[in-house]
């Protein structure tokens, strides 16, 4: 067998870019679908997205919830809402030109004005002084970022005893290659590029497939099996419960992304 | 010295042969009757069956977990094979299937142990293994020949894997020490005390009478091996109803072609 290749970390690239492309659709009052990233195709599915959130981080009533790297799509309004709606307090950090959008076009447009903001880059610019969560949730932004276990390290330090921290969304480039290697997946993508299946690249297996991708110098990703069991050994061993989670098929990537759920104990 | 197997089959034969409630056949409390069907209900969510499709429940009793599984898969036409020892399937054929109750049920009960009496060469699209592995002497065999009966597109759940790990994650925290109190109805101060999990896991591994091979050691090796070899592998809680949530969970094994 094959050990997953992890690219170099000197090909990685400069997320400043990414963060750039955001501000970008900000600015350009792209609709709130496309500037959390996702495809226009796909609006609508928030709210699945939302009800998946919910249910796997099993929010309750009373509980105090750390949404990092919110975004100002819709996910983010949806959350606030229903976490909101479910009396739970509610904080959101994420880049300044974000929270400002989605302050001045949601929390104080619709009064949620007890969701807590934060500005900025976590962990670094911010100090918690002993504050906890109960529930905290990073979606589908840890590949956009240089140092995820950092994040994940900071994240679970700042859970309660009893604590929840979902790691959503995430791009696992085995599992993509495990459908894109697959005739299902080679269907599905002649589908969603409109052609047809003998134009696709042909993948042998979700090796080659990574291995592939390590090779092109437009495509990083640092989540693979490798990161996958990372986490798992290293919190399981800590203490923690570590879960890995399916997404439902009513999600916009769930063939190629899942979740990583970490339980603390007290 | 009998194996592990040996004494559970031993174990499980007795009851059912002396007819001991069917909850308790299947290897739970007396009190937990009536969970059952919260366990067949997340059994039937994880395994995300298919109308008209088939079904494998390797080692699955003769409790009420079996036969309402066996209900509920009916009504979805289903193709059955169920497997477990002659004396749990003769308990499990003797007073619940009857033609007249599931008319045109395909059903096909097999007597042995798998994968040694197992000869058929018939694939299946869901595979369960239910509170089954932690039984047995070669759990890796069983998963290994297990994951070779899968169709293309197949599932197969290990499912209520008792996690010695997580058991003592749970028995070393708070939580954990009250709900085990209260459970063995005394007080706090009279539970013995881990510091941590691998405390636990070492005690155990000290007490002779303790027998688990199921780890988080266990679980990550599934993972990487199932992964590797082109699957996708999920592991998943128990949802609070079931009667060993806090300290089981389950695995998924998903099949591409």
């Amino acid at each position: 067998m094959i050990d997953n290749v992890t690219k170099n970390v000197d090909m990685r690239p400069d997320f400043e870019k990414n963060r750039e492309i955001y501000r970008k659709l900000i600015r350009e009052n792209a609709n709130k679908t496309v500037i959390a990233g996702r495809y226009e195709s796909d609006a609508g599915k928030e709210q699945f997205i939302v009800e998946d959130i919910i249910r796997k981080l099993d929010v309750k009533s009373g509980l105090t919830i750390f949404d990092i790297g919110c975004g100002a799509g819709l996910v983010a309004e949806l959350l606030i809402k229903n976490f909101s709606g479910l009396n739970a307090q509610v904080s959101v950090m994420d880049t300044p030109e974000l929270i400002d959008v989605l302050y001045s076009g949601f929390i104080k447009k619709d009064k949620y004005l007890n969701v807590e903001t934060y500005k900025g880059y976590f962990p670094l610019d911010f100090d918690f002084n002993g504050q906890k969560f109960d529930r905290i949730l990073m979606y589908a932004m840890l590949f956009d970022i240089d140092d995820p276990f950092e994040m994940i390290e900071a994240a679970t330090k700042l859970l309660t005893p009893n604590g929840k921290l979902l790691l959503g969304d995430l791009p696992n480039i085995s599992q993509k290659g495990r459908f894109l290697s697959s005739v299902q997946g080679r269907i599905f993508d002649a589908s969603y590029k409109n052609t047809i299946a003998d134009d696709l690249p042909l993948y042998e297996d979700h090796h080659d497939f990574v291995c592939k991708m390590n090779e092109d110098p437009g495509y990083y990703s640092l989540i693979d099996d490798a990161f996958i069991e990372k986490v798992y050994r290293t919190y399981t061993k800590r203490g923690f419960d570590v879960f890995i989670l399916p997404q439902p098929g009513t999600l916009p990537f769930n063939k190629s992304r899942h979740d990583v759920l970490i339980c603390s104990y007290d | 010295m009998k194996s592990n197997a040996e004494k559970n089959k031993d174990l499980y034969i007795s009851m059912a042969a002396g007819n001991a409630n069917k909850t308790v056949i299947a290897g739970r409390y007396a009190f937990d009757e009536g969970k059952e069907q919260f366990i067949v209900d997340d059994i039937i969510a994880k395994l995300d069956f298919k109308q008209g499709s088939s079904f494998f429940d390797i080692g699955c009793g003769a409790g009420f977990v079996a036969e309402s599984l066996i209900k509920t898969l009916y009504n979805l036409d289903i193709a059955i094979t169920a497997m477990d020892v002659a004396e749990i399937i003769d308990v499990l054929n003797k007073g619940f299937i009857t033609k007249a109750s599931f008319p045109g049920l395909k059903m096909e009960l097999l007597k042995g142990y798998y994968p040694g009496d197992y000869t058929s060469q018939e694939k299946f699209d869901r595979i369960l293994l239910y509170s089954v592995l932690h039984s047995t002497d070669n759990p890796f065999e069983i998963i290994e020949e297990a994951v070779r009966l899968l169709k293309p597109y197949g599932k197969i759940l290990l499912g209520d894997l008792p996690n010695i790990n997580r058991k003592g994650r749970f028995l070393a925290s708070g939580e954990g020490r009250m709900f085990e109190a209260n459970y063995r109805n005394t007080t706090v101060d009279k539970i013995p005390f881990y510091s941590d999990h691998h405390d636990f896991v070492q005690k155990m591994k000290d007490d002779q009478d303790y027998y688990s091979m199921i780890d988080d050691e266990f679980i990550d090796r599934i993972h990487k091996q199932y992964t590797n070899s082109g699957f996708d592998v999920f592991i998943l809680p128990q949802p609070e109803s079931l009667p060993f949530s806090k300290t089981r969970h389950d695995v998924l094994i998903c099949k591409y072609d």
